[in-house]
């Protein structure tokens, strides 16, 4: 693997960096070993791989300041990581340097404040502990589950990592994104200087979940940045009651070839308004049958059977009465927009039961193993999320079914697009406005050159749609910044000043976000 | 292939696990619990070599990462000059079976066989350990792997106050294969004498090989060193088959696993644990017991008869068979079992890794299931946990769960 040059990147310069680091933390939480190193150089997406350095486990946000401080000493770049599983290269150390593991030493919950409804959490501390840990301490006294906004991801990804990284919380939409259920953070910053956000910043207020109001919110600045302007090793949260009974419902389209987004955004904008749904996701069949944990299933028949663009609905309350009402209210809405329900019953086998459905709220708790089978078709995901209006869906849903057309191919002939997640998915609710998330998806086989150069193509283009149909990103992706920051005029002048002015040298995680003169 | 089968047997070589390689996520769920089952953040993880090391070059991710250097062309780590360090990353595993009960159900991959792959692979390399190599000079000379003579193996036997038939002279059904740990490990000989009486007891016609008896070759595979094991395993195949029995009864995991995975198909008989048995006894009434045991015991489940081979409930069932035992599970059970640490030769090679893994357990059995005893099915598990009880002092006892039933019954 090359390395590209760095000022500091040179043997004898590394020799003492290493030597420095094993004297800050600890020579067992240091280390150079190849095989280290390449365990830390690739993520699952089409990014290149790259690789650090050295890698270090710190222990405590005293000893990240450490390596910081170091870092700056010896002008070597420094990338931060915690489960490493994202979307598009975040956590790959694109000039070397020496590589930040948050995860493994720092992965403690450090209060569940039942007062302030709040989790305090350290930078490792995984999805499925996050929801396990909110409720264990929780639920027997109110008799009522709670949860953080999880993302729709793994229960082994890391919490903070997922907010700071401004990740959907599927599990809550229609409490915000991720972001807005921020109280404190703890960032260390470039020069290794500790930075407190929140309420925690001023003196004797302890946890309150509110943002304070002394002066402009630099916190904001911090989210979506990837550890360009230093890395949050604790997060304070905010925690939300879950209804206590929640129903799945599962629509079909009446007329699927023609107006089948306009049908599916217009039920989804409706009951988002009528705040009816405690979410709702249009997937596709391949989702659904790639969800499935019977092995034996035929997943292309599965797929078939549910149709091009399913939608699932989840209505919840604390009795049958408000689900029952709740529930038909919604029906009512589908049929008005062109959408019929399914009966749980006609695909439940497939899914080892109606009991086995909770595949909703295994998405919406977030605790690993129901999405994780959606992972498990051939070869990688790669998933991209635009927020549109509602509707510019259709179009740019057509539009990436096209992309899909020319794109697409599968390395096993017997694998049908039918059977992968390639496709668009639709989730919501958002508050009232005519606003969605549109997410593409796609699968590759990366161990195939030819197709990875396609899902390459893929993410180029998709990037270029998004743009097209005026749709901004979610989030910070495989080198989406190229594309997209230069159109922002002041605002991406003000960043290459800010990222100037904090880090002078370039060295927090370069290149990750093209705001730099240097930029390769 | 039923699932288990595929955990344990299905071992090829190391270049056939390079598109899995590719194919991992990284999504990091297999050092894990499985995550729909966490409720405390103490007993979340569950790879080992993970747990102690941290650096995820030791977690399932990070060695199908090395594997994927390794047999990339070019390899892009210089395959003739790996590190201690990175050995040590390949010779930590457990071969615990988590990674490959998790992600095998969710992505279709098998860790935990590659994982041996790429031990064998290593040992092709650059040799055995050198912690391994008595060990395995042990099996080829001796039949066991505590470079104990063959005219010993039977020893433990003259405490029995019955004979047991020699299956090697007389036509039984039963063969009761005690192994070399119950064979030869004072601690373990109370096993393989609870064995017996307990068979003896219920009226089972049974006998043994004595000291006939060889290596199920469990230990050779465990640490890499599969082609010895195929030779090895040819020989037990021929002589076991001459036997004309019906059921082979043992009482330790590893050769239960290894007997019924890695020789299926080849043997002419059954192959049953003795828990197993014991359950089918109890529920029949063949056994009476007598004793007020009066203790508190949690259920320790080994990878070999867990994970490889999905027997959970039939030791459970004993436990709450046995008069005045309050039994209390822990929080890493079943499919979610925490390994003790010894597994895969690591007990032999990293003996303060093992140690270090035991005690953790123990502090689960101690904090979360509030147990005196740790009661287990496994001389690896036993052997190992036992030393870090006995290094602890607190009280804290490791035993089989034969020895319960064994003085239930008197």
């Amino acid at each position: 693997m090359d390395i590209v040059s760095n000022p500091g990147i040179n043997s004898e310069n590394i020799e003492a960096v290493v030597e420095k680091l094993k004297n800050a933390i600890g020579d067992k939480w240091v280390s150079k070993d190849p095989a280290v190193l390449a365990a830390y150089s690739r993520d699952f997406t089409i990014s290149p791989g790259n690789w650090p350095n050295v890698v270090v486990l710190p222990g405590s946000t005293e000893d990240v300041q450490k390596i910081i401080k170091i870092a700056n000493e010896n002008v070597i770049p420094v990338v931060p990581m915690s489960s490493g599983f994202n979307h598009g290269g975040m956590c790959i150390p694109r000039r070397g340097g020496i590589m930040v593991d948050l995860l493994k030493r720092m992965d403690k919950v450090i209060d569940v404040d039942e007062e302030s409804m709040t989790i305090t959490i350290q930078s490792g501390v995984r999805n499925a502990v996050t929801y396990a840990e909110v409720n264990r301490r929780f639920a027997e006294d109110s008799g009522r589950k709670l949860t953080a906004c999880l993302p729709l991801t793994m229960g082994s990804a890391s919490t903070l990592a997922n907010y700071v990284a401004r990740g959907g919380g599927a599990t809550l939409l229609r409490h915000g994104n991720t972001p807005e259920s921020i109280v404190n953070m703890t960032w260390v910053l470039p020069d290794g200087e500790v930075l407190k956000t929140g309420p925690s910043a001023i003196p004797n207020v302890g946890v309150i979940p509110q943002p304070f109001g002394l002066g402009p919110d630099i916190a904001g600045m911090l989210i979506n940045a990837s550890g360009i302007f230093g890395m949050c090793t604790e997060m304070t949260i905010k925690i939300f009651p879950e209804p206590k009974i929640e129903e799945l419902m599962v629509f079909d389209l009446e007329d699927p070839e023609d107006n089948a987004f306009e049908n599916v955004i217009e039920f989804v904008y409706r009951v988002c308004r009528e705040d009816i749904c405690e979410m709702v996701y249009k997937a596709h069949g391949g989702t659904m049958a790639n969800a499935s944990p019977d092995p034996e299933v035929n997943r292309e028949d599965l797929a078939e059977s549910m149709g091009e663009h399913i939608l699932l609905a989840v209505v919840a309350g604390d009795s049958e009465e408000e689900i029952v009402c709740k529930a038909e209210r919604v029906e009512k809405i589908a049929i008005e927009c062109g959408l019929y329900k399914v009966l749980l019953e006609m695909f439940a086998e497939a899914f080892g039961g109606v009991e086995k459905l909770g595949f909703a709220r295994g998405m919406r708790t977030r605790i690993g193993t129901e999405l994780g089978r959606v992972m498990g078709g051939k070869g990688s995901f790669q998933w991209m999320a635009c927020c549109p209006k509602l509707e510019k869906i259709p179009a740019i849903a057509r539009d990436y079914d096209q992309l899909l057309e020319k794109y697409w191919k599968p390395t096993d002939p017997n694998y049908p697009r039918k059977r992968t997640m390639a496709g668009t998915a639709i989730q919501g609710p958002f508050q009232f406005g005519r606003m969605g998330t549109l997410e593409y998806d796609f699968w590759w086989d990366p161990g195939n050159v030819e197709n990875v150069k396609r899902a390459t193509q893929m993410i180029k283009k998709g990037v270029e749609l998004d743009l097209k149909h005026g749709a901004p990103l979610w989030r910070n992706m495989y080198d989406h910044g190229e594309t997209h920051l230069p159109m922002l005029g002041s605002y991406f002048d003000l960043l290459k000043k800010t990222k100037k002015e904090f880090d002078p040298n370039n060295l927090m995680h370069p290149d990750i976000i093209p705001c730099t003169d240097d930029y390769i | 292939m039923d699932y288990n089968a595929k955990l344990a047997r299905n071992v090829k070589p190391l270049m056939e696990y390079r598109n899995d390689a590719w194919k991992c996520v990284r999504c990091g769920l297999c050092r894990m619990v499985d995550a729909q089952t966490i409720v405390d953040q103490e007993y979340v993880d569950n790879c080992p070599a993970g747990i102690l090391n941290k650096f995820e070059l030791f977690y399932p991710a990070g060695r199908q990462e090395l594997i994927r250097c390794l047999t990339a062309e070019p390899p892009e780590i210089d395959i003739d000059d790996l590190s201690d360090e990175t050995l040590n990353a390949i010779f930590t595993c457990t071969g615990c079976g988590n990674c490959q009960l998790i992600c095998n159900e969710m992505k279709g991959l098998e860790p935990t066989n590659a994982f041996q792959a790429l031990k064998a692979w290593a040992i092709e390399r650059y040799g055995l350990k050198k912690e391994h190599h008595n060990l395995i000079q042990s099996i080829l000379n001796y039949d066991n792997p505590w470079m104990a003579p063959r005219s010993t193996r039977s020893r433990w036997t003259r405490k029995l106050d019955f004979n047991i038939k020699d299956a090697s002279k007389e036509k039984v059904d039963i063969l009761y294969f005690p192994g070399c740990n119950a064979s030869y490990v004072p601690e373990i000989n109370l096993t393989a004498l609870a064995t017996a009486k307990v068979l003896h007891s219920a009226g089972i016609d049974f006998g043994m090989l004595g000291q006939k008896e060889r290596c199920c070759g469990s230990t050779a595979f465990r640490i890499g060193a599969v082609e010895m094991f195929e030779a090895y395993k040819e020989e037990n195949i021929k002589q076991l088959n001459s036997l004309g029995i019906k059921t082979m009864v043992t009482a330790c995991a590893g050769c239960h696993s290894t007997f019924s995975h890695n020789y299926a198909g080849r043997l002419d008989f059954e192959v049953v644990h003795v828990v197993e048995y014991l359950e089918r006894m109890i529920a029949d009434g063949q056994i009476e017991f007598k004793n007020d045991l009066n203790l508190k015991v949690t259920y320790h489940d080994p990878c070999h008869i867990g994970r490889y081979s999905s027997i959970y409930d039939a030791p459970r069932k004993v436990l709450e068979a046995l008069p005045g035992v309050q039994f209390k599970e822990m929080k890493r059970i079943r499919e979610n079992s925490l390994c003790c640490g010894s597994g895969g030769g690591v007990k032999t090679a990293y003996g303060d890794m093992a140690l270090t893994m035991a005690g953790q357990r123990l502090d689960e059995a101690r904090d979360f299931a509030d147990a005196d005893v740790v009661v287990s099915c496994c001389p690896f598990c036993e052997i190992n946990l036992g030393e870090a009880a006995k290094a602890r002092d607190d009280g804290m006892k490791v035993l089989d769960l034969l020895e319960l039933v064994d003085d239930a019954m008197r």
